[in-house]
């Protein structure tokens, strides 16, 4: 049965609307917080921007550090209900997003079953579900570049023009990405390539990639499965019949690849800088959803030899497909913070007094700052641009200390107050075993009091 | 080809091996690994509440493992008492790959006598032999269930006609065990022959191949997917300590292959490996050939341990020997010996006597050493008579799953590593309680795994290569049991805690 253009349209609508709302709604019913530890970090930000204004200095990080404005954060602190657009939003830009796609594609005339294709794979990865449910800077790049592109296929310049100097204001490291937009953009209308604007991208990528690590060899640190493929645990990552379909769309064009070189050069520019900024890997996932999308479409209209394997077949990748959704999504619901989590920075922050500095992992300093509004000593915005991360290795040095001389003088450093210790740190996130580092002096110092416990969530103080 | 007298010799062969298999496997009532007595307990499970054991509630674990043989074994017992299932209908089953590898090697070489001597070396595999008589294991049906995939891959053809022979048995090996990713990669494998030796493959066989990598990846997902998602890219390597490592993954010198294989599998086989390679076409042969390249590919980079690696070339190379035994026999027409063929069959077949049916014979009976003796269970019943429900129990990890099916007690460790996220920690601080001489730091790891009883017995001792465990004493230790060189000890302190 051939489905009309239309149809098909508005199923994928409801496919991308329902993805994207059921995390939120199954959260909802036992964790009223937002998912996700960076959505904290925008949260603390639009507050600040409402009740401070535009404020020079970020106290709530130890020895404070020039404060990092975000755009969309200064127009979402002039918008009423930010909770509720904070989790409306993503959702809202994904699914104009998803429609901004769909005519994207119509547009440089992809054949309709491939464009359905297309979509159904980007709105089934796990990175496309991860980047329009937790707020963050991505929905709205996203967005903004496909609304820049289709005004572009559609001769509209100027407004395309300001929407991608927009885009640079929102994030200048996106800066590659229009660069190789406007190529393929050239390959589409004129047919040949624009080396200047290839050569263009590679330099820019190396500049973002340089302003971000110390060396080369730092750019192949982590590259374990578990940080790039969702069904081996990462937050964003991957789903592995999508890869896997990528792969078949990708040996499939290589009959064509006169025609795909500039895609494929495109994927390896992406590549470096994806390993450095992991929240850009939305841009990978679009170009290898498209092989995807070319892969499942050549499925679905090849003459089979076995009839009844083709059906089989592409029942198994769809609910391959959907399987790597719902396993993600099951444990997106179960992201933190959790709502014990919540409860004691709610009991920290009446508790505690505006020049208290908290010790925690870097990773929950966006969190302890939005809900306690204390300092504390790392986050994740000092582990990102930090090249030395002194601090953090004083923190690990602390953690891991069991000599309490040693840990004095680092707490004292710091002007440490009180230290933050949830279940995930005590679980293999920073220690494995109840005795193991700091954890031994907390219970065996009389320097450290246990002022807090709920759940496996302990805040402990510190007297100097 | 219609059925002929020489068929009868291959059931006479297959009826031979199952009759030897049960009765070395009848020779006791126990079994040689740990990983039968998990297979009990999940059957049991299974009689008892109608689903496996994925969530152990007396080791505190969950398990990830396919569990369509613990089915089909249940489905049984509930026929026969369970030591026929497990001593006789898996044997039976195990043997039945004499029958199809002669079918295969019927179907490639078009020649009874070829196949049947093929068939005798498969019923007397020495290695599978020793590891499937006295075992409940996967490879009893797994492997049978491959060869079984394999012949109806010949069998597919391009008359439009579905392939459902193919399909069955390559759904049901993939639902039965994670062997079948070796037939799939090993397909990709032929494929790839293919390819460089310009040869088109069917439509239908490029079809089949899709379809069984995707059914594969779906259904291991949906199966291990917690396990995924705890250990990544690791549970592919089962997520083995590294010290065991060695023991899984070792190297093996080509005298203990020539011995567990057979030397005719071997040489034959590889002989005829080259000819096909380098000399001859032969699509047919290329599906052996990429099934034995792609194990021995897996093998060398540690995706399937050097026992799986041996079952599957060897059973390949026993396949291959066949297209050699019958290049002899056809050479051997041509020349003036043509009249001494019966002598010269009467000579391989000596030579397959000796170097396959008497290790088989060796290794089946050898086996049996394996198995926990009368001393080892009576303390581990002794243990369950005397302690508390939830009392752990320091064993190695071999011996992990004896605890929880003899003494029904908790362990500390066992073959499951999938199960635990710090396995690698524990294989390790379980060599360090046996092995250190430091009482503190043995009190100290005792206490963390909250260890009541220690159990050592002779096969530990060596294990560890210690005489007896020297941090023992009176102050913290008393020894509750002992019977000839097996010794259980209470833990009696408890160090204080940090909490």
């Amino acid at each position: 049965m051939k489905l009309r253009q239309e149809a098909k349209l508005i199923i994928l609508m409801l496919l991308c609307s329902s993805i994207l709302l059921i995390p939120h709604v199954v959260r909802k019913i036992s964790n009223p917080n937002p998912i996700g530890l960076d959505t904290y970090y925008h949260l603390r930000s639009i507050e600040s921007f409402k009740q401070h204004g535009i404020q020079r200095e970020d106290n709530l990080i130890f020895g404070s550090r020039p404060y990092k404005i975000n755009i969309i954060d200064l127009v979402m602190s002039l918008m009423p209900n930010t909770s509720f657009l904070v989790e409306f939003l993503p959702f809202f830009l994904g699914t104009l997003s998803v429609f901004l796609l769909y005519l994207i594609l119509r547009e440089v005339e992809i054949e309709s079953n491939t464009v359905f294709s297309i979509i159904v794979v980007l709105i089934a990865s796990p990175i496309f579900i991860y980047s329009f449910t937790v707020f963050s800077e991505i929905p709205f790049l996203v967005f903004l570049l496909f609304l820049a592109t289709y005004l572009l296929l559609k001769n509209r310049y100027i407004v395309s023009t300001l929407i991608l100097c927009v885009l640079l204001i929102l994030n200048i490291q996106i800066i590659p990405f229009i660069a190789l937009l406007l190529a393929l953009y050239y390959k589409f209308e004129r047919g040949k390539t624009n080396w200047r604007l290839l050569v263009a991208a590679v330099i820019m990528v190396a500049l973002v990639v340089s302003t971000r690590l110390n060396s080369v060899s730092e750019l192949f640190s982590d590259l374990s499965l578990k940080r790039f493929i969702a069904d081996f645990g990462s937050e964003l990552g991957f789903g592995i019949f999508g890869l896997c379909l990528s792969s078949i769309g990708l040996l499939y064009s290589w009959k064509n690849k006169k025609e795909y070189y500039i895609i494929y050069l495109t994927l390896l520019i992406f590549t470096p800088i994806v390993l450095v900024i992991h929240e850009f890997i939305i841009f990978l996932e679009l170009l290898l959803a498209y092989f995807a999308g070319i892969a499942l479409a050549k499925i679905y209209n090849r003459k089979w030899g076995v009839s009844i394997l083709k059906t089989y077949s592409i029942l198994l990748i769809v609910c391959g497909l959907m399987f790597s959704s719902i396993s993600f999504i099951d444990r997106e619901i179960n992201f933190p913070p959790y709502k014990e989590e919540i409860l004691s920075l709610n009991w920290l922050k009446s508790n505690s007094t505006k020049d208290d500095v908290v010790l925690s992992h870097y990773k929950y300093g966006y969190l302890i700052q939005s809900v306690s509004e204390r300092s504390v000593v790392a986050d994740k915005i000092y582990f990102l641009t930090s090249k030395q991360k002194t601090r953090i290795n004083d923190v690990n040095l602390i953690f891991n200390s069991r000599h309490l001389e040693d840990a004095q003088n680092l707490l004292n450093k710091y002007n440490i107050s009180y230290i933050w210790i949830n279940g995930a740190m005590k679980q293999g996130e920073v220690w494995r075993r109840d005795d193991e580092g700091i954890l031994f002096l907390l219970s065996n110092s009389e320097k450290f009091k246990r002022v807090y416990e709920y759940h496996g969530v302990e805040i402990w103080s510190y007297e100097k | 080809m219609g059925y002929k007298k020489q068929d009868i010799f291959v059931i006479m062969v297959f009826v031979l091996a199952v009759c030897a298999r049960t009765y070395v496997a009848l020779q006791t009532d126990y079994f040689n690994d740990d990983q039968s007595y998990f297979a009990l307990r999940q059957i049991e499970h299974i009689k008892e509440k109608g689903t496996p054991l994925f969530k152990d509630l007396l080791n505190q674990r969950e398990y990830y493992s396919l569990p369509t043989l613990y089915y089909l074994l249940t489905g049984f017992s509930f026929l026969l008492p369970m030591n026929i299932v497990a001593k006789i209908i898996l044997n039976i089953l195990a043997s039945s790959s004499s029958i199809i590898i002669y079918l295969i090697s019927l179907k490639l070489t078009r020649n009874r006598t070829a196949s049947i001597l093929s068939s005798i070396l498969s019923a007397f595999f020495p290695l599978y032999i020793g590891e499937t008589t006295n075992n409940i294991t996967i490879y009893s049906v797994a492997i049978p269930l491959l060869l079984l995939s394999l012949l109806f891959f010949y069998k597919i053809d391009s008359q439009n006609h579905t392939p459902y022979g193919f399909l069955t048995s390559l759904i049901l090996l993939i639902i039965f065990s994670q062997i079948s990713f070796l037939f799939i990669f090993g397909l990709l494998c032929y494929s790839l022959l293919c390819y460089i030796e310009k040869i088109r493959q069917s439509k239908e066989e490029i079809e089949i191949i899709f379809f069984g990598f995707f059914f594969f990846l779906w259904t291991n997902f949906i199966v291990y997917k917690k396990a995924f998602q705890v250990h990544g890219i690791r549970m592919i390597w089962q997520n083995i300590p590294s010290g065991l490592l060695q023991h899984f993954f070792f190297k093996i010198g080509i005298l203990e292959a020539l011995y567990s294989v057979g030397v005719l599998p071997i040489i034959l086989g590889i002989f005829v490996v080259y000819q096909y390679l380098f000399k001859k076409k032969s699509q047919q042969m290329y599906v052996i050939i990429g099934l034995l390249i792609g194990t021995f590919i897996l093998f060398w980079f540690r995706f399937v341990s050097v026992i799986l690696a041996l079952i599957i070339m060897g059973n390949c190379l026993i396949i291959l020997s066949s297209q050699a035994f019958k290049d002899i026999m056809l050479y051997i027409n041509k020349t003036k010996i043509s009249s001494y063929k019966n002598i010269l069959l009467g000579i391989i077949f000596t030579i397959c006597l000796l170097t396959s049916i008497l290790p088989s014979i060796w290794y089946g009976l050898s086996s049996l050493g394996d198995v926990p003796n009368n001393v080892e269970i009576d303390a581990y019943k002794w243990i369950k008579n005397t302690t508390d429900n939830t009392a752990i129990v320091l064993t190695p990890f071999d011996k992990g799953i004896l605890v929880n099916y003899f003494a029904e007690r908790p362990n500390v460790i066992d073959y499951n590593f999938l199960s635990f996220s710090d396995a690698n920690l524990r294989f390790n601080d379980t060599e360090t309680m046996y092995s250190t001489q430091y009482k503190i730091s043995a009190l100290s790891l005792l206490n963390k795994y909250s260890i009541e009883y220690i159990y050592l017995d002779q096969d530990i001792r060596e294990q560890y290569n210690i005489s007896a465990i020297k941090y023992i004493d009176d102050n913290c230790f008393d020894q509750v049991y002992s019977k000839e060189s097996v010794k259980v000890y209470r833990v009696l302190c408890k160090q204080l805690t940090t909490k």
